[in-house]
């Protein structure tokens, strides 16, 4: 059991927070008081002073814990909590590997005719660059969680988020680039170097393409994010659980 | 089998997309009728997916037409017209399990507090 189950276990009743709210507070200053309390066994302290003193220098409040609860509780962090609150059960982890089966059977069969990329215009690289951000973050968190098992509670959600903002991201720029291009067509029309039936196939050629990219490469990412939320969720629960010894 | 066809790329994700979002749409109401809380935001989650999906088979059936079209030497405004209302299909079939999943989300959130204030006026009658 952790040192500090008993303390845990009576600022879990104080929290007037939902789940997935809940645990994540309690990993947050257990996390702390855990960091508070390896300082004092460095500095050579005994186990039961330096569990007394790590206590003592937490803030443990009303009002820090209402602060906790604010941070933890924002109108955008309810909705994405509740949209990745729990586990993802075993269909759903299916249906998440069969869209993303599909979606990089897109990738393949674009990627085999480099033709869209060039096709896309110059705000491919823009979201190119955004993608390959994403992909590393992704990366980073499969590695991170998977592999090494890094379930240390102060870094489980670092940057999981990060890559449902750079999904957004993709897509924004995809949209931005479609309207970029209206407007540096009808300036081409406007001096009479451009008809409007070649501009027009052009403008929806190029749109076509560069929507697929970015609103492709922006599906991924958003799935990656729903799928590891889905998992850090779980280990969330689990590790709340555990260091409240099973309550 | 036609719908498919139309859905291009995207035909086989939508129709399991359509499955699991009517699936969860049914328990949706069926739990709000009977009061029970239910867990709606996959139901929005995989409703938008779909939406998303459908719109990108989309681009990605008038990107290649419009190379097809861009090599062709002779088209038929005919035909073309009627490749450009096919590409339609799957942003409307993704569309349309987005509006479903919102609809469902929407009335089954209605049903479920209707329900709870009914029962709590019920226990406050003296």
């Amino acid at each position: 059991m952790n040192h500090f189950a008993e303390l845990l276990a009576e600022i879990n009743a104080r929290l007037d927070l939902p789940q997935p709210a809940r645990s994540r507070v309690l990993l947050e200053i257990a996390g702390n008081m855990e960091d508070l309390y390896r300082a004092h066994l460095e500095r050579g302290m005994p186990h039961e002073e330096a569990v007394r003193e790590a206590v003592a220098e937490c803030d443990l409040s009303d009002d820090a814990l209402d602060s906790l609860t604010r941070i933890h509780c924002g109108p955008v962090r309810r909705v994405l909590d509740r949209l990745s609150a729990r586990a993802l059960r075993v269909w759903e982890s299916v249906l998440l590997l069969v869209t993303v089966g599909a979606e990089v059977q897109v990738g393949g069969w674009l990627s085999r005719g480099d033709r869209v990329f060039r096709d896309a215009g110059p705000f491919t690289w823009p979201v190119a660059l955004v993608a390959v951000v994403a992909m590393a973050v992704a990366t980073a968190q499969v590695y991170r969680l998977f592999l090494k098992q890094d379930h240390r509670p102060l870094r489980l959600r670092s940057r999981v988020d990060l890559l449902l903002n750079l999904a957004v991201l993709m897509v924004f720029l995809g949209f931005a680039g479609t309207w970029f291009d209206v407007w540096r067509l009808s300036a081409e029309m406007a001096a009479g170097k451009l008809e409007l039936t070649v501009a027009l196939l052009r403008w929806a050629l190029r749109s076509a393409a560069l929507l697929q990219v970015s609103l492709g490469l922006g599906l991924l990412s958003a799935l990656a994010w729903f799928g590891l939320t889905g998992e850090v969720s779980r280990i969330e629960k689990h590790e709340a659980e555990l260091l409240l010894g099973g309550r | 089998m036609q719908l498919l066809r139309f859905a291009g790329i995207a035909g086989i994700p939508l129709t399991v997309l359509s499955l699991v979002v009517g699936i969860l749409a049914i328990r949706a109401v069926y739990c709000g009728v009977r009061g029970q809380a239910t867990d709606l935001f996959p139901l929005l989650f995989w409703g938008f997916t779909a939406a998303v999906l459908g719109f990108l088979a989309q681009c990605a059936g008038i990107y290649n037409a419009l190379t097809v079209i861009a090599g062709a030497s002779q088209i038929s405004p005919q035909v073309m017209a009627q490749g450009f209302a096919q590409s339609f299909v799957s942003t409307l079939w993704g569309g349309g399990l987005l509006l479903l999943a919102g609809l469902v989300w929407t009335v089954s959130r209605t049903i479920v507090w209707t329900t709870r204030a009914r029962h709590a006026s019920l226990r406050g009658r003296p």
